[in-house]
């Protein structure tokens, strides 16, 4: 950058800002006018050709004109298109490799084989938002092909990695791969809440996986399993925070985060959240940890539906978490003063 | 000299980028720590511990009330609702006025509004309408909403007031998304009533807000301008709604003309923009009907592409004008 100070830096970075309403405005129109092109060209494509030779000649133009599009860099309308045409490729893969079993969604093979092209493609210099949503993509599948019962330990090493990231941005943020981790780091961290939401309670969407079949017996390492693991997730994000406090602070702060898990594990999504928002409070990501919190709120909604534990037993651990929210807040008060 | 989070998250942003080197971002990191502070961290702990208590006790109080429900009498749950609008009104008496909490209890009195007419609702089974029980939450809100003169709770009462004229339209007159008879005159009513509640916003917005900011505006532009696009487009498939184009076209015109050259407003200007760019678009697709296929998605493509571009140059050029006109 041209200017020499930092204060000129972020004045400069400011002016060359693209407000947020503008952007989800320039991505709706390419996304229309993407889905048009697209349309277009693969329309008669299928009339003319085999169904695997179509979806694979239309993926490979798909993906050619994205990477070219990412190269030009010429603005945030045509990076939009460029993410469409590469999603769009991306699907029309993963329809090649399954061949004629269009919706067998299980085959472990092209699941992973979609996967490695998604991660491949988020190596590749382009967007911020493709490369996360390729990494997004890379991990979905992966989750997917490795099955049921490997959901839970996967969770735990997404939910863990997406705070060790956020945590140690500062160090990262001016290595070579920076851009790269940053997406990682977004990616994790939705792949993390979409997790907490699907393991963190006991509520209907385990029921509705198990409806679809999708996870057919999500098994569990031991009932308390996830819980022990989403608590020591949060009080090893504690640690590390506390390392510079006052020593009696600290206690104060990882005894309150143990109690805290132990009333709570009925409610592992909402410790596993509580850990992302704190990290990512460290990282300034102020939106990551809003959602995180966001995400905490609406697993308390779910947490009602819990068929796990009747409604009494419900409202006595989230009364214990309350109180000892409280008490702790006075002890902050106090300690203030 | 100290950075804010976002001045923070910048800088770490713009050293993600290579836009800053290593020693660039120490250079800031010396005139102030880019890690959150420890006044941070205690007013974080502080705001965490207080309303994530306060809300797990609420949800615990909830759910205990849940697992007793059907076992209390409806009197019991009158007491219920009562008890909490009344909790928040009398909290709103005794905080300091137009402070968070004074605004936060009102808005929340205002959502006890709601629950509580939709409890008489089920308990004496009234016969009214959902459109009735929204009017009525509206008007008994509004004393409340005048009163918090806060922009949530103004975003509150203007989506409840849509919902009600939304209902009433869909309930009283026959109602069909694709028939332009009946869906000019619910199009046309909630457009308007919107539009009114624009004008009224610009004009006293700034003296009733306590803290003055553009979201209710905004958000009651997007009001007025989605039904009249929906219109407008139905327009060029059935000459019956061209009435709604005719008067999409006027409001664009008014909007455009008042916030670039009154009060400039770039996202209601990108509003107006999209709007426009979304009814020619309908245009092309009825003038390119007996055009082949490929050649029309992809003229509509390519249009859409050019006018979004244009736009877009366009606004980003009109912050540099804010100041003389704002």
């Amino acid at each position: 950058m041209n200017p020499s100070t930092p204060t000129e830096w972020l004045a400069q970075a400011e002016a060359e800002h693209v407000p947020a309403w503008l952007a989800l405005l320039q991505a709706i129109a390419a996304w229309i006018a993407s889905l048009l092109i697209v349309g277009s060209f693969f329309t008669p494509l299928l009339l003319l050709a085999d169904e695997i030779l179509a979806y694979s000649l239309a993926a490979v133009l798909l993906l050619g004109t994205a990477l070219l599009l990412f190269r030009l860099k010429s603005s945030l309308f045509f990076g939009q298109v460029a993410l469409a045409f590469s999603l769009a490729g991306q699907l029309l893969v993963q329809l090649a490799l399954q061949g004629d079993s269009f919706w067998r969604w299980h085959d472990t093979a092209s699941l992973l084989w979609s996967a490695l092209l998604a991660f491949g493609l988020a190596l590749l210099p382009s967007t911020a938002l493709h490369r996360s949503l390729c990494l997004l993509i890379a991990v979905g599948l992966t989750c997917w092909a490795l099955g049921a019962e490997a959901l839970q330990p996967s969770a735990w090493l997404i939910s863990a990695a997406a705070c060790g990231l956020w945590l140690s941005r500062r160090q990262w943020a001016t290595q070579r791969h920076a851009p790269l981790l940053k997406a990682t780091v977004h990616a994790l961290s939705v792949s993390s809440l979409v997790m907490a939401g699907l393991l963190g309670s006991h509520g209907p969407w385990r029921e509705t996986l198990n409806e679809w079949s999708l996870t057919p017996s999500l098994p569990l390492l031991g009932p308390y399993a996830h819980a022990v693991v989403s608590a020591l997730i949060l009080l090893a994000t504690c640690f590390w925070l506390s390392r510079a406090w006052p020593r009696q602070e600290r206690l104060t702060l990882l005894i309150g985060a143990s109690l805290f898990g132990l009333f709570l594990h009925p409610l592992p999504g909402l410790l596993g959240c509580a850990a992302l928002a704190l990290a990512a409070f460290q990282g300034n990501q102020r939106t990551w940890s809003t959602l995180a919190w966001l995400a905490a709120l609406m697993l308390l909604a779910e947490f009602y539906y819990n068929l796990q534990l009747s409604l009494l037993g419900k409202s006595a651990a989230m009364a214990t978490g309350g109180f000892l929210l409280l008490g702790l807040h006075l002890l902050l008060r106090r300690s203030r003063q | 000299m100290s950075w804010t989070t976002r001045q923070k998250d910048r800088f770490l942003q713009l050293a993600e980028q290579g836009r800053i080197t290593t020693e660039q971002l120490r250079q800031a990191d010396q005139l102030d720590s880019l890690q959150p502070t420890p006044e941070a961290w205690r007013t974080l702990a502080e705001r965490i511990s207080a309303y994530g208590g306060g809300l797990l006790l609420g949800a615990a109080l909830i759910f205990f009330f849940a697992y007793n429900w059907a076992d209390l009498h409806r009197f019991a749950k009158f007491g219920l609702a009562f008890g909490g609008l009344g909790s928040c009104l009398a909290l709103a008496c005794f905080c300091q006025p137009n402070g968070t909490l004074w605004r936060a209890s009102l808005l929340a009195g205002n959502l006890c509004c709601g629950a509580l007419l939709a409890l008489i609702g089920q308990t004496y089974q009234t016969g009214a309408d959902p459109w009735e029980l929204f009017f009525a939450w509206a008007l008994l809100g509004l004393p409340l909403t005048l009163l918090s003169r806060s922009t949530a709770s103004g975003l509150l009462w203007l989506l409840v007031c849509n919902l009600a004229l939304l209902l009433w339209q869909i309930q009283a007159f026959e109602f069909d998304l694709f028939s332009a008879e009946s869906i000019n005159r619910p199009l046309l009513s909630i457009a308007a009533s919107n539009l009114v509640l624009l004008l009224l916003l610009e004009g006293l917005g700034r003296v009733w807000l306590y803290r003055p900011s553009r979201l209710l505006p905004r958000a009651a532009a997007l009001l007025t301008l989605l039904p009249l696009v929906l219109g407008g487009c139905l327009a060029w498939w059935q000459a019956e709604a061209s009435i709604s184009a005719w008067a999409m076209l006027a409001t664009c015109a008014v909007l455009l003309l008042y916030y670039r050259y009154r009060r400039l407003d770039s996202p209601i200007l990108a509003l107006v923009a999209s709007t426009l760019i979304a009814w020619t678009t309908s245009g092309l697709l009825v003038l390119l009907d007996d055009t082949p296929h490929f050649i029309a998605l992809n003229l509509i493509g390519v249009y859409l592409i050019a006018t979004s571009a244009g736009a877009l140059v366009w606004l980003k050029r009109l912050p540099a004008t804010q100041g003389e006109t704002a």
